[in-house]
């Protein structure tokens, strides 16, 4: 956490924007310190602002770790066959090798692909199960 | 353990950029994360626990 003391700074706008800016580009959350009768807090709605890139992709990685540990879960009360786990190990790879790809281009849309295919990773698993327990 | 190779690359990454940058290091010499990295990690373990469950059930 950076903190940017702004009290002496009441009319440097600019500057203690650039600042939050700077800040924010280095991914460091971002503290202003500011009396609450200037403008500056203004600002400090921009330091919440975090990379779009990371907070698109980390819950699609996690939703990721939750189908694997689903596809274990499944596996080990016998709702889906290895061949199923496979499968399920295989879709999940590939989201993963792309959302690494989409994360390194900073491309949202690819991200956004990616974490369709993990709904259909899901929905494959889930089908499996169905099958199995028919 | 076994991971991702593209896992191991985004990692190495991230990790050799927070060194290069002190400022991001925190006071106890520890270095964050990002929310991408520590899910990664997550998901690396998921996959790890995954392939030996799968390798237990086909034997």
């Amino acid at each position: 956490m950076r903190t940017i003391i702004a009290h002496q700074m009441h009319h440097s706008f600019v500057v203690v924007g650039l600042l939050i800016w700077l800040s924010g580009c280095a991914g460091e959350p971002v503290l202003v310190s500011a009396p609450a009768d200037s403008e500056i807090p203004v600002f400090a709605t921009l330091a919440d602002a975090k990379d779009p890139i990371e907070m698109a992709a980390a819950p699609v990685i996690n939703r990721v770790a939750l189908i694997r540990h689903s596809t274990s879960r499944a596996l080990k009360k016998g709702h889906i066959t290895p061949d199923d786990a496979r499968e399920a190990l295989f879709c999940t790879d590939h989201v993963i090798d792309d959302l690494n790809g989409a994360v390194k281009a900073k491309n949202l849309p690819s991200i956004k692909t990616a974490s369709h295919a993990a709904d259909a990773c899901l929905a494959q698993l889930e089908q499996a199960q169905k099958a199995r327990l028919k | 353990m076994k991971i991702q190779i593209s896992t191991a690359i985004a990692l190495r990454d991230e990790l050799t950029d927070r060194l290069a940058n002190s400022a991001l290091a925190t006071q106890s010499g520890e270095i964050e994360l990002s929310p991408v990295a520590s899910a990664l990690i997550h998901d690396a373990v998921a996959r790890d626990e995954l392939q030996a469950d799968i390798d237990e059930a086909a034997q």
